[in-house]
């Protein structure tokens, strides 16, 4: 097989982490307590590929790149990291996409400055662009075209693009540009150093080109960009587009051929699918779900946001009538939300619209309804905090502590992201710089507290479930729960008082 | 008027490039070969402020013809 450009990406990116989503953050954390190659193996394996090295899951980014140069009529495959030996001979440019490619962003960063220690994600990036097919793609003068949702990073470690011969940073969507990039190289044009996509060049819905093959654990994307304009996040730049529900289909018919049966439904809110503003809509979100259910052996969502929660519930039962529908194929689902802050202050100043429809001066009692709601409904949130923002004071923090308490008794997991600011990378050494206040520090040992009192029951009763099938699982789910158990033990969480589960 | 092509050579202003920077939603820069990749990349990141608004693009080693000629 002839390939033109291969894209790729090294071993934290390209797993799967054994079916489970969640044990992907482990490769934002250095291995602690456990040896490298062990820690590696429990958060990075490898993925299985076809006789060409093709993977059968691969990051979704990476997928919509594949699609949208393979509908331009270019010969560009997603080659696993160990397979892209055999096609640097004859390929023009390597295309690499990645989340974190030298651990600056949440929550890598904040292990980083925990620690003092690299994340295994960035130390795996690092061994896959020194690796030897890499010095030989350089040798062989192969076009080096990086981007992703980290992309920025490079902008920060701007030696690694000389020494790495990187062509061309793209930051932002790049289904339309990557076709004209594509052009260029075959044309032996020259290409510009880096590209910053705005809001004209982001692609329209009809441009986003269905996946071809399956996505890691049956990612399928449902929605781009979010209407209520945080200050802190980027994806609030972008566009708000909804996928239609035949593309969603598509995708998760496409996952289903190569045997991946789960769904993650990915959007920066689930909740906000097919409606105009922040309040949900019953229709196209049953009509998503019922789909999904259909085909689906398993689902997930990745984001809601708490205002959405509570507003579907109270208004319509919404969170309960999906449940029903979800409850068909599983007894929970898993997802991310924000709390980011328990101050009234903060939150006004930081996310004025998080909260809508409701007012943000009610935004803890809204996180408190929203958790509620979940745990009624068998919902597993893992929520972020972030800390550390500009203008943030002792008073916010302990505000945002004592919100943590009050959600102690839902089963959840709470972790706050430490927000550092961009010119400290400036320094290599930068995460000896950052420094975490006391009051900070109390924060994460009650999000520590909270975490490891509900990660054993969350694994236990419904993340990990082994069988016979993939006897591996039983070896992860041991050492997970030794990781757990070792943590809870040197923090006296055994200590704690039992409290009432909701579910 | 929304777009611009700029040259950056080693005597440009950065005062210059951040005013055009800021007045424009599309921008094109090209750059002097003699300013290597790591410096235009610091002082695009620094001048920017990475406030993503905007559409930009930075040829490196393209000369200023190329610019008047529109290639």
């Amino acid at each position: 097989m002839k390939i033109d450009f291969i894209i790729t990406v090294d071993r934290s990116m390209m797993t799967n982490h054994h079916g489970y989503e969640f044990v992907g953050f482990m490769t934002t954390a250095p291995p602690v307590g456990l040896p490298e190659h062990i820690w590696n193996w429990i958060s990075m394996p490898r993925v299985k590929v076809d006789r060409y090295g093709r993977p059968v899951e691969a990051p979704y980014g990476l997928r919509k790149i594949e699609a949208a140069l393979q509908d331009a009529g270019f010969k560009a495959y997603i080659i696993d990291p160990d397979y892209i030996g055999k096609y640097i001979d004859d390929a023009k440019a390597i295309l690499i996409g990645h989340h974190d490619y030298f651990a600056l962003g949440p929550p890598s960063s904040e292990w980083y400055i925990i620690t003092h220690k690299e994340p295994v994600n960035a130390r795996s990036f690092r061994r896959f662009m020194e690796s030897k097919d890499m010095k030989r793609a350089r040798e062989k003068g192969l076009k080096f075209i990086v981007g992703g949702p980290a992309a920025w990073q490079w902008l920060w470690r701007p030696e690694l693009i000389e020494k790495w011969k990187i062509d061309t940073i793209v930051d932002g969507e790049a289904e339309r540009i990557i076709v004209k990039l594509a052009e260029r190289i075959l044309d032996g044009s020259d290409l510009p150093l880096y590209i910053y996509i705005g809001v004209d060049d982001t692609p329209t819905i009809d441009e986003i080109p269905v996946i071809k093959g399956a996505s890691v654990n049956g990612l399928v994307e449902i929605m781009r960009g979010c209407p209520r304009g945080c200050k802190f996040c980027s994806v609030t730049l972008r566009p708000l587009r909804h996928i239609p529900l035949e593309k969603i289909i598509q995708e998760i018919e496409v996952n289903a051929l190569y045997g991946v049966k789960g769904v993650i439904l990915h959007s920066e809110d689930v909740m906000l699918y097919g409606s105009d503003g922040v309040i949900p809509r019953e229709e196209p979100l049953l009509k998503l779900h019922r789909e999904v259910v259909r085909r689906a052996e398993s689902m997930a969502w990745s984001h809601v946001s708490l205002a959405a929660v509570k507003c579907a519930e109270e208004r319509y039962n919404l969170i309960s009538k999906i449940m029903d529908i979800i409850f068909n194929k599983q007894d929970y689902i898993g997802v991310e939300v924000g709390i980011e802050t328990g101050s009234r202050r903060l939150a006004r100043l930081t996310m004025p619209a998080k909260a809508a429809p409701y007012d943000i001066s009610r935004w803890p009692e809204i996180v408190e309804d929203a958790f509620r709601i979940m745990s009624e409904n068998r919902i597993i949130p893992a929520a972020t905090l972030i800390v550390g923002l500009p203008g943030e004071t002792e008073e916010d923090i302990i505000e945002t502590i004592e919100l943590v308490d009050r959600l102690h008794s839902y089963p959840s997991l709470i972790v706050p992201m430490y927000f550092v600011p961009m010119g400290y990378y400036k320094d290599k050494e930068w995460f000896k710089k950052a420094r975490l206040e006391d009051s900070l520090r109390e924060l994460g040992m009650v999000c520590l507290k909270h975490d490891l009192y509900w990660a054993d029951w969350i694994l236990t009763r419904y993340y990990i479930r082994p069988n016979l099938r993939n006897p591996s699982i039983y070896i992860l789910k041991y050492l997970l729960k030794f990781i757990i158990r070792t943590y809870r033990r040197l923090s006296k969480i055994d200590k704690w008082e039992t409290v009432k589960v909701y579910t | 008027m929304n777009a611009v092509k700029m040259y950056i050579n080693e005597e440009t202003d950065v005062r210059e490039i951040r005013r055009k920077i800021s007045r424009y939603r599309k921008i094109e820069i090209y750059v002097d070969k003699k300013i290597n990749k790591s410096k235009i990349i610091e002082l695009l990141r620094d001048t920017l402020n990475l406030n993503y608004s905007k559409s930009i693009i930075i040829w490196w080693g393209r000369d200023e013809d190329r610019l008047y000629n529109n290639c």
